[in-house]
Parts: C-alpha cells; structure tokens; sequence
C-alpha cells in the first residue's frame, strides 16, 4: 500500500488523520511543517500523497506546494476556505481541498484516488 | 500630542524635544519606571525611547501599555547593529527611526501618527448592543459551534451566556486580521479541568492526556473555531487572515474590549466557554529589513518591475519574512497581530 505524508503543525490532526489512512492501510510518514516535509520527502522517496495543512509555523503549506513542486500530489487540509488561496494552491499544482473538520471517509476516498 | 521620551544623549535629545515643542506637542521627558506608570495610567499617544535599553526594558515598557493606544518609535542610532530594529519590533514597538535624523524627518514620523490615529478613529470596532450586531453575534456563536460539533463528533449545545464552573485551567485562542481596516478578532476557548479530561479521553483516546497535548487539542479546536467564523465572514466580502493558534495558561485572559462570550455544552459538566474579541489594531509601516514572522501584509507586496511578490492579507513566515528582508522595497505596511 501507499506512503502518505501527513503534514500538520497539530499533533491532534496528525493523529486523527494517521488513524483513518493507516486504518484504510497506508503507511504514514509525519511533519510538522512545511520545512520538516521537505525533509521527510527526500528521505522518503516512495512518498505518494501528501495532506497539507496550510497555516503552520516556519513554512506554509502554500510555501511546501511552491517548493515541492511535481515531487508529490498534494492534498489539501484546512480551515481556510478563501476562494483566491484554492485557486493559488491549484495553480501550483494541490489536486484536492478539504476542510476542517474533516470527515475521516471523505479524507479516505480523496487518499484512494490521488495515491497511486 | 502627548509625547514621552525615554533614553537618549542629552544633547541630541534636547534638540529634537525642541523640535517637537515647537510643532505644538507636549514632551514628558521620564525614566523608565516613570514611563510604565505613565502608560498605565495616563497614556501618551506617542513613546519615543531611545536604544540602546534592554530588550526585556523594551518589552517591558511597550507592555504597560495595557490600552494599547500608545504609538511607540525606537530611535536607532547607526551603531547598533541591523537586528537591533527587528527586535525593537518583536519586542511591540511600532516604528523603527534611524539616528542621526533630521527635524524634518521626526515631526513628520510624529504627524502620521497623528493620521493614522484619525484612521484608528474611522475604524471603530462594531458595537455589539445594537439588534443587529447581537444577532450576528449568535449568528457566529452558531457557526463555531457547528464545526466543533463536527470536530467532536456529537451534538453540543450553545448557551449565550458563558460559565466556568469549576477554575479555568487551559486556554487557546487565534488571533485573525482584517488588514484593510486594522482590526483584530481572535476567537479564544477556555476549559476547565473536567473539560480537559473528556477531550482527552474523547479526541486523544488518552485518559491521562499532559498539559502539552490538551494544549494541542485546544488549539486545534480554536483553529476550526476560526476557521468557521472566516468562512461565514467570506460572503460578506471580508477576508480575515489568520494566525497560527496559542495557548496555555489561562493566567492572562483577554482584555477588556469589544467581546462576547458563549458556553459550548459538550456534555454533562463538560463545556468550553468561547470569547470572541475584536480591537482596533492600526496599521503600521515598518522597513523591509524590520519584518518577522507573524506580521500580515496590509498591501500586495511587488518587487521594482511591478511583478506581485505577496498579496494583501499574507501571513507572514519564517522564510517569506526572509526573502522579503533581502529585497530592496523600502517601507512595507503591516498588522503585526497575527
């Protein structure tokens, strides 16, 4: 099954995610910002997915998008819902959005469908 | 205006009191212990200290102004170093002036004081007696309680006036931004013990939870409580930027500004008292080289071709803030309450 990087400066979040993915059979990798998910994606090379917070300390998770560019899909995970951050998080290349709360089945389905 | 000046050579400093004077402005010239007792009390609406004094004095002296309506400007001479401004800034004042300065130069800096106070002025914080902001009031009372609801997966119940029965224990709050307008609402939660051992068992799955992790949990929770107020703000075209959320001890609970409180019931004995808090929080200018992580754009940054580095409403990061300070692009205005 898939790696997926879960990258949320909120250990509740993290947990909370990593429970419904490992629960759906993914193997999960963590960071607590968009720094430290630069690191873990070059240590982590079989990284497929990655769910992104977008306020966090250190580096966003819009500055993760610019920087990682087409090394990862990235799903978004957030309480923000301004229509002109989606479009800028598409445009560098998030291929979902989802909002916090979140539903563990919809995070689930979104994983199935970007986790190649 | 009323001025207090802290610090400086003599000579210098009774030149530009001179200055000052002259403009029509009364000068208070006191030590530091004077000044905090004077900014507590009787606050002046422009602090003028001169470095170097501590940082921790620095800190100190912009904190004793609990009414936050003093306009503090840090003189810097040319010989300390350039970090020196950022943390004259991180420490809260609002403007950074380099000595040696010309008279010119230091009234005008006093003069836009004097405009953004008219601005401050403009601003007003919306007042929540009237018919239609209480009903806006539960209206966000309604939403916040809807995504916690969702964040804790049961039904909750909002009662309008907010209790803690037993002694608060932890805190979490966000602050957001309306950058074009200079004002601040932060949403904060408060929990008390009970409160506390039922998120741990609830959302952590811990049933001895440390004070870290419930901190995390509080939070989190203030986050998605923030989150929900910005998205019912969208609509109305106001776009709030966020922070990153705070907690901890709930030693220092929010002042007293323009605020509502509401009690989300989670369970039997168990709910979280949630205070809405709006201030006016001028807008400032500080050079670029002056900004730090947490300060939020008032303008959409360009560079010299006009091309868009950052839009209005950007929170400030640790490594946006950095590739800013290394750009030549003159002043830039911010909201530091985010």
């Amino acid at each position: 099954m898939a790696t997926i990087l879960v990258i949320d400066d909120s250990m509740l979040v993290r947990q909370q995610v990593s429970r419904a993915l490992t629960a759906a059979g993914y193997t999960i990798v963590m960071a607590t910002d968009g720094q430290d998910a630069l690191d873990k994606l070059a240590a982590n090379p079989g990284i497929s997915l990655a769910v992104c917070d977008v306020n966090m300390p250190r580096m966003s998770g819009i500055e993760f998008l610019e920087r990682a560019g087409t090394a990862v899909s990235v799903l978004m995970l957030t309480t923000e819902g301004q229509p002109e951050l989606m479009a800028r998080a598409k445009q560098l290349g998030a291929k979902g959005w989802i909002l916090k709360p979140f539903k563990p089945e919809l995070l689930v389905a979104a994983a199935r469908k970007l986790a190649a | 205006m009323k001025i207090v000046v802290v610090g400086g050579e003599s000579g210098v400093c009774e030149r530009s009191l001179g200055v000052l004077r002259e403009c029509g402005n009364t000068i208070d010239v006191l030590d530091q212990a004077r000044a905090e007792v004077a900014l507590r009390t009787r606050p002046p609406e422009v602090l003028i200290v001169w470095l170097p004094i501590g940082i921790g004095e620095l800190r100190s002296l912009c904190g004793a102004d609990t009414s936050h309506s003093t306009y503090v400007i840090a003189v810097v001479p040319e010989d300390l170093p350039p970090r020196a401004i950022s943390s004259a800034v991180a420490a809260g004042c609002h403007d950074v002036l380099h000595a040696p300065f010309t008279d010119e130069e230091l009234c005008a800096r006093v003069e836009v004081v004097e405009r953004l106070r008219g601005l401050h002025l403009a601003a007003k914080p919306p007042q929540p007696r009237t018919i239609e902001n209480a009903r806006a009031w539960h209206f966000l009372g309604d939403v916040v309680a809807d995504d916690l609801e969702q964040m804790v997966g049961q039904k909750v119940r909002v009662s309008r006036r907010a209790s803690i029965e037993s002694p608060a224990v932890r805190i979490a709050s966000i602050p957001m931004v309306l950058a074009t307008v200079g004002l601040e609402l932060s949403i904060a939660l408060v929990a008390d013990r009970e409160t506390c051992r039922w998120l741990g068992d609830n959302l952590l799955c811990e049933s001895e939870p440390t004070t870290e992790m419930l901190d995390d949990v509080l939070r989190e929770m203030a986050n998605v409580a923030g989150g929900a107020v910005k998205r019912a703000m969208l609509p109305e075209g106001l776009v709030l930027s966020t922070g990153i959320p705070v907690g901890g001890d709930p030693g220092v609970m929010p002042a007293n500004h323009t605020r509502q409180a509401w009690q989300v019931v989670l369970g039997e004995g168990v709910s979280l008292a949630v205070i809405a808090e709006i201030r006016a929080r001028p807008n400032r200018r500080v050079p670029a080289r002056g900004l730090i992580e947490g300060m939020v754009l008032v303008d959409d940054v360009k560079n010299a071709a006009g091309l868009l580095l950052l839009p209005a409403g950007t929170r400030l990061t640790e490594t946006t803030a950095e590739r800013l300070r290394r750009l030549d692009i003159g002043l830039v205005a911010i909201s530091s309450a985010a």
